[in-house]
């Protein structure tokens, strides 16, 4: 075992010079070619061709498509669209979480492994840095969706919004009814303390961004009004807040926020509670989440909406980007421009997927709106305008520049 | 100072083998008892069953008037109650334990005071010739060394009987014929009942002052070593004691008178018994010891198979026609190999076992007919 | 020049140095190559880290030590962590070992009732995934006050836990204690067994009390075992992920492991990388003292030689309650985790524990679209399950295959040169990747085989990355029991082939393998049925397109589809157990054999 001690110490000698002189070397060359800049987008061209010579080519390639998605319909999505239009190619959709998705795709794309040609994502703040910045995958529309999507297509094209609301439940004693949270900051009340819930925001990359976002001026200026409003009394910093957003995240964590692992898990765990729980989950659990038992009773969950300030919660895109290594691109493009036909988005009522079953697209879902504003939502649900008014929305610039910050002091808060 | 009785005692291990079958023995204070018999033949199961460390399927057992153990009443002595010393045939000394705290460990147990502690564990030390390792761990002693330490560990506590399972086995030779020695004296200079374990029949021979000779459970004969042998009860006992084995040679018997003629296809002889018994016309077996076989001018020709000098003696193998038998010559001589040699027979110690019951018969003389 | 030519044909001459040099190159590419690459990924900027280091992505730097050891952030990126770990491994060895050590004191040297039933049992926790026991846990205590729904206990009982016995630190360690419990059964139970009961019975002969004797006697000679057991158990549990993550993240409890996974996914691989190395680091420190302490007394068990028959210490009176404590104990870990995982997964809505609430849904029920709460089919009608099923099964088959017989050549191999230099450099070698936490293993398996070198091709997202990573990780298990064996084994029976003339390989088949038989097969086991419960090691490397049941299951977990992570979570469990025991019956190997050597 001494020998170990002896060899772990001479590799770690090995290592440290080997280090050194790499460093050296990458020393020199940092200088000419990467002056940290900080990245700003360049505005993608507006393509010219149209789905149908999209579709023609690609079935002329003839190459398998593959798509990478954290949305599950768009797997569906892609039985359906190949199932009628591209019936003779082989093709393959896989539902993998943003985390891994941009470790995955970079990897593959950086050793030239085949893997998917055009991928659905969120997170944009690691999509930027991490996929975008280095070449890994581009952003691409043509004038079809530029017409359907307008100014979501920069800087990234956005396919879905989704957005995460506050959800709480009446508690025993009809503790809430609708509409009766009005005031993010109950959540650092001390009443309802380890009772607010939301998923990891260092393993749930959007929910972070949502934080980074509320650490913005803009969003920062809203939460101290919204203080003022709650307590009765002005804000105080803390010396290690830089602004109101800061201090709201660390009240958050220090009144023993809870971190789930899974959305709709959060979401089942309290429209089943009997006491008071919230969280900031998506509102796409939100119908499924509620339920009648076998002996009557419901579980009953609500949303927050316009009466909750200064916001019910963040709204955030699923992008729908191109691979640079796809083998076939032009399908890959003709099958996002028919994501955007409200055939993409609900089904025609007669196209099937895989199993057999008619694809349904969106239909009946809550919390999905297609960057295709006309697309109509579903019953009861408000429309994407409607709720970007109430929501913060996300700002992938703005959090990948500071998402380092805020990581960095919620590691020193938690 | 206890008497040991074993009163039909059986154990059974599982549910079919019987390891002990109905053992009657007494044990008198004060003897040195071997329990000697092949392995598997149930002895160190008896030892073990007398400590208590193993449970008896059946019967009792007295220490003196107490009953320490039986069955019907349901009577079980545990082990720290019977005031025995064992001595394991692997020693089982504590290895995490000095030589001094292995040997003071027990005495801690009597609650001894401190001081009478230290000079017992410094007087047996003397005594068993460990002065010098006293401080050392097991690990750190030669075999013939934890020897003596599992000896003195034993004997430190003064116990009236101890029970020894075969102590000797693991020692080489020159040791183990050193410390019989020692093992002797120790009997003698501690007062005290000793059992011991072994399947060396000369180690019960030159070390007891009785020999239980177990087979298969079942005790074969109960008496002091030279009886044993001397007058093994059957060919098993026999055959069990004394190296070179005993003869026996298959032989008809034919009444003659107050004698029997015994014949072969190769000699004829008339055997005597010392005492009037009854005699048959029927098939027996001769038992001879190797030294009652007498090299001499004339007698039974012979041819000499094997020599093997010993300095002391000489073991031969004779060979008549196709019966071989062992002799022993004294002094220091050399025979040839297949060189023609002559013997005869004397004494009254030559033993007549029935053939189909293997029991002995009777003690008597030889003499050659033919 | 003829000398040296002739040395050097005398020593290739001999198949066992051949094998040692073959696994010193071998081991030196991948498991010492891999700590380099983990020192060098200590000192660049991994492209995640572009936005907080400002500089372009493989250029060195110094930012991820300086952060970690600074002032700001050291303490809670690794005091804190590190604390946690510390604790919750420490006490976590205190509860195997009073658990495993107990048990199997009973089994071994008391006339427990039920004995053969509760040993089988007992090992369950062992075979089992590691976070079984965790998600147990959470099924079974979770209630309204604490995550919204109730758990099974409050639905029986009305009693509501409160939160520090829910999540955090107590269940962690209880947790991982219990997981552990079987090993150190194993472990100490051996040494019980093979302890000449002599050593017993002289204390007793000499009127030593009971307890004086267990405590001066019987504890200190299974001590190496203890010792070891702690060892391996503490270094187990420092290494343990899924625990943590599941039992600790609600209430933000971190231990390294975990901050090494929100490191290494999140924005500063860089120092989940230099936590990887201080986990080494401790394991290294820790073999070392173990090696100190032990010493010279290291083999208690073989001083005395033979080992007599067992003298079984009567329990009397206490023997039906201690029984039936043991039974209920063996039940609490092995079989009520089972019961809570059948039936998380037959609710049609969780948290309502009633009849009217189940069904088999989960299980081979159809699909009823995205908006359902059965948005998938049944587990036993869903081709991705049998897909990813399939994928595991030929996964640990190859990891088994390969660690197995690695690990029993590297055993030959190790104990034929025994004493020599290249047989402790091997020997140590084998044993590293033991002490490498998987999650660093894995993203170092990631950065070292993502790229083409030289003649190895990129292996990123292929099937060969899973079975290389899997065959190295387990063979620490499996050359510790080829070793083992070897050892038992006396040369002389090889030496006898030797001069008939039997060649090589003709001897290990024919002689040395027959007779080893059930000692080798147990070294295939243990690899096997680790690699069908492992996650931590492969959920960075596996790619949507070679799933395995692990992280399929950890894939609905995060989806929320708890029916099916339990229904998973069993079927895993069943085809462990159906194979372990198979295995076991038919060759006689088991796992206890496997680690106890």
């Amino acid at each position: 075992m001494k020998k170990l001690l002896a060899l772990l110490l001479a590799v770690l000698m090995c290592l440290s010079l080997a280090a050194c002189s790499s460093g050296n070397g990458g020393g020199e060359q940092a200088p000419a070619e990467t002056p940290a800049e900080e990245p700003a987008p360049a505005e993608t061209e507006t393509a010219a061709e149209t789905f149908d010579e999209l579709l023609a080519a690609g079935i002329a390639n003839g190459n398998k498509l593959t798509i990478y998605s954290t949305h599950s319909v768009t797997v569906t999505a892609l039985e359906a669209f190949m199932k009628k239009y591209a019936p003779e190619i082989e093709y393959e959709g896989t539902q993998i979480g943003d985390t891994n998705q941009v470790t995955q795709v970079a990897q593959e794309v950086k050793e030239g492994v085949k893997g998917a040609d055009i991928i659905f994502i969120q997170d944009g703040a690691r999509v930027l840095t991490d996929l975008v910045d280095e070449g890994y995958v581009y952003n691409w529309y043509n004038q079809e969706i530029k017409d359907l999507v307008g100014d979501d297509c920069e800087p990234l094209l956005v396919w879905d919004y989704c957005n995460k609301v506050v959800m709480y439940n009446n508690g025993a004693d009809n503790t809430y009814n609708e509409g009766d949270i009005t005031n993010l900051w109950f959540a650092t009340d001390p009443a309802n303390k380890g009772a607010f819930w939301m998923k990891d925001p260092t393993t749930e990359g959007v929910n972070m961004n949502f934080l980074v976002n509320l650490t913005s001026d803009e969003n920062a200026a809203k939460l101290e009004a919204a203080y003022k409003e709650y307590y009765g009394k002005d804000l105080v910093l803390d010396e290690d807040c830089p602004n109101a957003g800061y201090q709201f995240i660390k009240m958050l964590y220090q009144n023993e926020m809870m971190l789930g692992s899974s959305d709709s898990t959060i979401a089942k765990d309290i429209a089943a509670a009997e006491k008071p729980q919230s969280g900031l989950l998506t509102l796409n659990k939100y119908l499924k989440s509620r339920g009648t038992r076998e002996d009557g009773t419901t579980f009953n969950l609500l949303y927050a909406k316009d009466e909750l300030k200064p916001t019910a919660g963040f709204i955030y895109p699923i992008y729908g980007l191109q691979v640079a290594n796809a083998d076939n691109p032009e399908l890959a493009k003709a099958f996002l421009i028919w994501l955007y036909s409200e055939e993409g988005w609900y089904g025609d009522g007669e196209m099937t997927i895989a199993d057999g079953s008619v694809y349904k697209g969106m239909q009946g879902r809550y919390g999905d709106y297609s960057g295709n504003t006309a697309n109509p939502v579903a019953d009861g649900d408000m429309s994407v305008v409607e709720w970007k008014k109430i929501l913060v929305q996300e700002d992938a610039v703005q959090a990948a520049e500071h998402r380092a910050d805020v990581e960095d002091f919620i590691q020193l808060i938690k | 100072m206890p008497t040991i009785r074993l009163v039909d005692i059986t154990k059974k291990f599982g549910k079919g083998s019987l390891a002990v079958d109905k053992l009657n023995m007494e044990i008198k204070n004060g003897e040195f008892v071997s329990l000697l018999g092949p392995s598997g033949c149930g002895k160190t199961t008896t030892l073990r069953m007398i400590a208590g460390l193993e449970t008896p399927t059946e019967g009792e057992i007295y220490f003196d008037d107490e009953c320490v153990f039986s069955d019907e009443k349901g009577i079980n002595l545990s082990p720290d109650k019977r005031n025995v010393g064992f001595l394991f045939q692997n020693y089982a000394l504590w290895p995490h334990m000095t030589v001094y705290k292995n040997i003071s460990f027990g005495l801690e147990n009597m609650k001894w005071p401190k001081d009478k502690i230290d000079a017992r564990v410094k007087e047996i030390c003397k005594t068993m010739r460990i002065e010098e390792y006293m401080n050392r761990y097991p690990a750190e002693l030669s075999g013939g060394q934890q020897q003596r330490v599992a000896i003195a560990r034993t004997l430190a506590p003064n116990p009236k009987v101890l029970l020894m399972d075969e102590p000797l086995s693991n020692l080489d030779a020159k040791l183990r014929n050193d410390m019989r020695a020692e093992l002797k004296r120790l009997h003698k200079t501690t007062d005290s009942t000793f059992v011991y374990v072994t399947h060396d029949q000369s180690e019960a021979m030159t070390l007891s002052s009785k020999v239980a000779l177990i087979k298969l459970g079942i005790l074969q004969q109960y008496c002091p070593p030279l009886e044993l042998y001397g007058e093994p009860a059957n060919i098993f006992c026999a055959d069990f004691m004394g190296n070179p084995s005993m003869n026996f040679v298959d032989v008809k018997g034919v009444k003659d008178g107050d004698s029997l003629i015994l014949s072969n296809d190769h000699f004829k002889v008339r055997f005597t018994p010392n005492e009037k018994i009854e005699l048959k016309d029927k098939d027996y077996v001769i038992g001879i010891r190797p030294e009652f076989v007498k090299i001499c001018d004339d007698g039974i020709e012979a041819k000499v198979i094997s020599s093997l000098p010993s300095g002391m003696e000489t073991t031969l193998s004779l060979g008549i026609g196709t019966v071989t038998l062992a002799a022993v010559a004294f002094g220091s001589v050399d025979y040839a190999m297949d060189s023609t040699v002559h013997f005869d027979f004397e004494g009254n110690r030559y033993v007549l076992f029935d053939k189909e019951s293997e029991e002995n018969l009777t003690l008597g003389s030889l003499e050659i007919v033919e | 020049m003829k000398k040296r030519w002739n040395r050097f044909k005398t020593f290739f001459s001999k198949p066992y140095n051949v094998l040692l040099v073959l696994f010193l190159v071998f081991l030196g590419f991948l498991v010492v190559l891999p700590l380099i690459s983990i020192v060098r990924d200590t000192f660049i900027v991994h492209s995640a880290e572009k936005s907080r280091v400002h500089q372009a992505v493989g250029t060195f730097t110094t930012y991820h030590w300086e952060r970690l050891f600074g002032k700001q952030f050291s303490k809670s990126l690794l005091w804190d962590p590190l604390k946690n770990s510390i604790v919750t491994s420490a006490w976590a060895c205190v509860v195997s070992i009073l658990i495993g050590g107990s048990f199997a004191w009973l089994v071994s040297r008391s006339d427990m009732r039920w004995k053969k039933l509760l040993t089988k049992l007992f090992i369950f926790p062992y075979i089992m995934p590691s976070w079984t026991l965790a998600l147990a846990w959470k099924n079974f205590f979770k209630n309204i006050d604490i995550t919204g729904s109730n758990g099974i206990f409050y639905s029986l009982t009305g009693l509501q836990v409160p939160t520090w016995f829910a999540y955090g630190e107590f269940p962690i360690i209880i947790v991982t204690g219990l997981h552990y419990a079987p090993f150190a059964y194993i472990l100490i139970g051996g040494i019980l067994h093979n302890m000449d009961a002599n050593l017993e019975e002289a204390a007793i002969i000499l009127k030593t009390s009971r307890l004086r004797m267990f405590l001066r006697i019987t504890i200190p000679i299974v001590m190496p075992a203890v010792l070891s057991t702690i060892i391996l158990v503490f270094s187990g549990a420092m290494a343990s992920f899924a625990t943590p993550q599941f039992l600790g993240l609600p209430v933000r409890y971190f231990v390294l492991t975990t901050e090494l996974y929100a490191s290494i996914n999140g924005t500063n691989p860089g120092v989940g990388y230099i936590l990887a190395m201080i986990m080494i680091l401790i394991s290294v420190i820790i073999m070392a003292v173990n090696q100190r302490l032990i010493g010279s007394r290291k083999s208690y068990a073989t001083v005395t030689g033979k080992s007599a028959n067992i003298s079984i210490f009567h329990l009397g009176v206490w023997r039906t309650p201690i029984s039936i404590l043991a039974f209920i104990v063996v039940m609490c870990m092995s079989v009520i985790p089972l019961v809570t995982f059948a039936l998380e997964s037959l609710l049609a809505y969780t948290g309502v524990y009633d009849f009217s609430n189940l069904t088999l849904s989960f299980w081979i029920g159809q699909a009823q679209g995205h908006d359902t709460w059965q948005s998938e089919s049944g587990i036993l009608r869903n081709a991705e399950v049998y897909r990813t099923l399939w994928n595991s099964l030929k996964l640990a088959f190859t990891c088994s295959l390969g660690a197995g017989t690695l690990g029993f050549l590297a055993g030959y191999s190790i104990v034929r040169r025994r004493g020599s230099l290249l047989s402790r450099l091997v020997e140590d070698l084998t044993f590293i990747p033991y002490l490498i936490p998987s999650m660093a293993f894995s993203a170092i398996y990631l950065s070292m085989f993502a790229t083409k070198h030289g003649i190895i091709p990129s292996l990123y997202g292929s099937f060969a990355i899973l079975a290389l990573i899997g065959t190295i990780k387990y063979l620490p298990m499996a050359s510790r029991s080829g070793v083992n064996s070897m050892l038992q084994l006396s040369p002389e029976i090889e030496e006898a082939g030797i001069i008939m003339g039997v060649p090589w390989v003709k001897r290990m088949t024919r002689i040395i393998i027959p007779i080893e038989k059930t000692t080798i097969v147990s070294g295939y086991l243990l690899p096997f049925i680790s690699a069908m419960r492992e996650l931590s090691l492969f959920v960075i490397l596996v790619t949507a397109n070679n799933r395995v049941l692990t992280t399929l299951l950890l894939f609905y977990d995060e989806k929320g589809y708890t029916q099916f992570s339990n229904a998973v979570n069993l079927l895993i469990i069943i085809v462990v157990l159906v194979i372990n025991f198979t295995v076991e019956k038919l060759t006689g190997a088991s796992i206890e054999k496997g680690v106890g050597g």
